[in-house]
């Protein structure tokens, strides 16, 4: 029997989005704690653009991706009972917004997409027989590094270069860092002109309160019992060691992710790590070997779709 | 269709880089868990100009020697008083390896000297023609002139707004058709 997914409280959120290595848009990771504003005690943020946003801006920020997660398409296939939508012989996997370990109940309200959720989905997908093939409609700009790299194995290791089903990315339209990642295990990448894939790179966001604190006449001692117990805290600045521990981890979940990038699109890890975590459209992504083809939705279905014929009719003939 | 594209996944999403990584990416750790592991750690690379253990003694007392020697030709001439004022014609005699420092010091006798400036002066001359300098790059650049005494016409905030984006269009332009 399958427990069922534990709610998962704001501590939780903090601790994954904090001090954590992201493989996200630096722009999302903006509206993120906008997002969680009063719950993480975030009182103003700095913006990547220098832009110092208070309380009400950001809410109107969390409002906006707000509008924009709501308005998804539901992925449930209620006639079906899948956990996906099923289109004839293809089964439809939306990997859209934040990416985390443990989505829990923030799903629909929040825009995030856990790789938990993900992985339930591939996972059944994989071992249907009515599935025989899987369209991985992406729009994402990334998320945590946790629990990405097993969601990739396994489909990577599914996929039908490797002897399982053909899996065909879709970038509609952006598949950024963690979302590539997960783009880059598929046997195929598509996308429009537009669509925008890359940031293969890392980044750490560690918030100071010690300031702030001391300016309200606050005053916090931390009592440790081991040098390196509780580093990072928001309550204290970054000491060097601890910022070399965090440069140490974001550079290492780079090259992993390099080293996935290169393996996955047969393209030298040197050249990956040379993009400097620059993200491409269209024919440049193209030219990178980040995507396959710029072309059609309809055009990319419908290769999917001749290779699922192609599947049915050598099924038929080895019967 | 089977193929190797995701095989041994694991350890290689987690392989390091090496110093010099190989063009096709994938082998990038000097080591692989399955190989004995050498002793001895690898030597460092050579640098640039320093000769091998190889080389001949002779050879290299020459090398070291014909460097000593260009060495103290050229730093001969510049202490020579004959050299000052005179840098510019002295840096361009010493290009001739036929001279020897002490020609080319009596060679520049011969020259003018050039002005001599003070320190205010020449700080003034420098700032002018790093103004100057800023100032051309501003006008090819067609960048906003946001001066006191600016041009305040709007067809030539918008004839410079025009000169910005051709500039941008043409470069993409360009970097399409290279590729």
């Amino acid at each position: 029997m399958t427990a069922p997914p534990r709610p998962q409280g704001f501590p939780n959120i903090a601790s994954q989005l904090l001090n954590r290595p992201l493989a996200i848009d630096p722009h999302k990771a903006e509206v993120l704690l906008c997002a969680l504003q009063h719950k993480l005690g975030v009182i103003s943020i700095e913006t990547i653009n220098g832009v110092t946003l208070e309380a009400s801006e950001m809410l109107a920020r969390t409002q906006a991706a707000q509008r924009t997660a709501l308005a998804r398409d539901a992925t449930y296939d209620a006639d079906q009972r899948k956990g996906y939508r099923m289109a004839g012989d293809i089964a439809v996997i939306h990997v859209e917004g934040t990416l985390v370990h443990k989505a829990g109940w923030l799903d629909a309200m929040s825009g995030f997409c856990g790789y938990n959720l993900l992985t339930r989905q591939f996972e059944e997908a994989f071992a249907d027989p009515d599935v025989l093939g899987i369209w991985v409609e992406i729009d994402s700009p990334g998320g945590a590094v946790s629990g990405l790299m097993q969601l990739c194995q396994f489909i990577a290791e599914n996929t039908q270069e490797m002897g399982g089903k053909p899996v065909y990315a879709w970038v509609n339209e952006t598949a950024a860092s963690a979302a590539y990642a997960i783009a880059c295990c598929c046997d195929r990448i598509y996308g429009v002109e537009d669509s925008m894939v890359g940031s293969i790179g890392c980044v750490m966001v560690h918030a100071s309160f010690e300031g702030q604190l001391k300016d309200e006449g606050i005053a916090v001692t931390v009592v440790r019992a081991g040098e390196r117990k509780y580093r990072g805290n928001p309550y204290e600045d970054l000491d060097e060691a601890t910022l070399a521990k965090f440069q140490d981890s974001v550079d290492d979940a780079r090259l992993r992710f390099a080293n996935l990038v290169a393996m996955g699109r047969d393209v030298p890890v040197a050249q990956i790590l040379g993009t400097e975590a620059e993200w491409f459209e269209g024919e440049d992504a193209v030219e990178q070997g980040l995507m396959d083809a710029v072309t059609t939705e309809r055009e990319a279905w419908s290769r999917l779709e001749e290779e699922c014929d192609r599947i049915k009719r050598e099924r038929r003939q080895s019967r | 269709m089977t193929g190797r594209r995701f095989e041994n996944f694991s350890k290689r999403v987690n392989e390091r880089l090496s110093e010099d990584p190989p063009a096709d990416g994938l082998e990038v750790s000097p080591t692989q868990p399955d190989e004995p592991e050498e002793a001895d750690p690898p030597e460092a690379p050579e640098k640039e100009n320093e000769m091998s253990e190889e080389t001949p003694v002779e050879q290299t007392d020459a090398y070291q020697a014909g460097f000593k020697a260009a060495n103290d030709r050229i730093n001969a001439v510049f202490a020579h008083e004959n050299t000052t004022g005179r840098e510019a014609h002295a840096a361009r005699l010493i290009g001739r390896a036929s001279l020897s420092a002490d020609e080319v010091v009596a060679e520049l006798a011969h020259f003018p000297k050039a002005e001599q400036l003070s320190e205010d002066q020449q700080q003034r001359a420098a700032e002018a023609g790093g103004r100057a300098e800023m100032l051309s790059a501003m006008e090819e650049a067609g960048n906003a002139d946001l001066g006191a005494d600016r041009d305040t016409d709007a067809s030539t905030s918008k004839r410079r707004t025009s000169a910005r984006w051709d500039k941008a269009n043409a470069k993409i332009e360009s970097g399409r058709k290279e590729n």
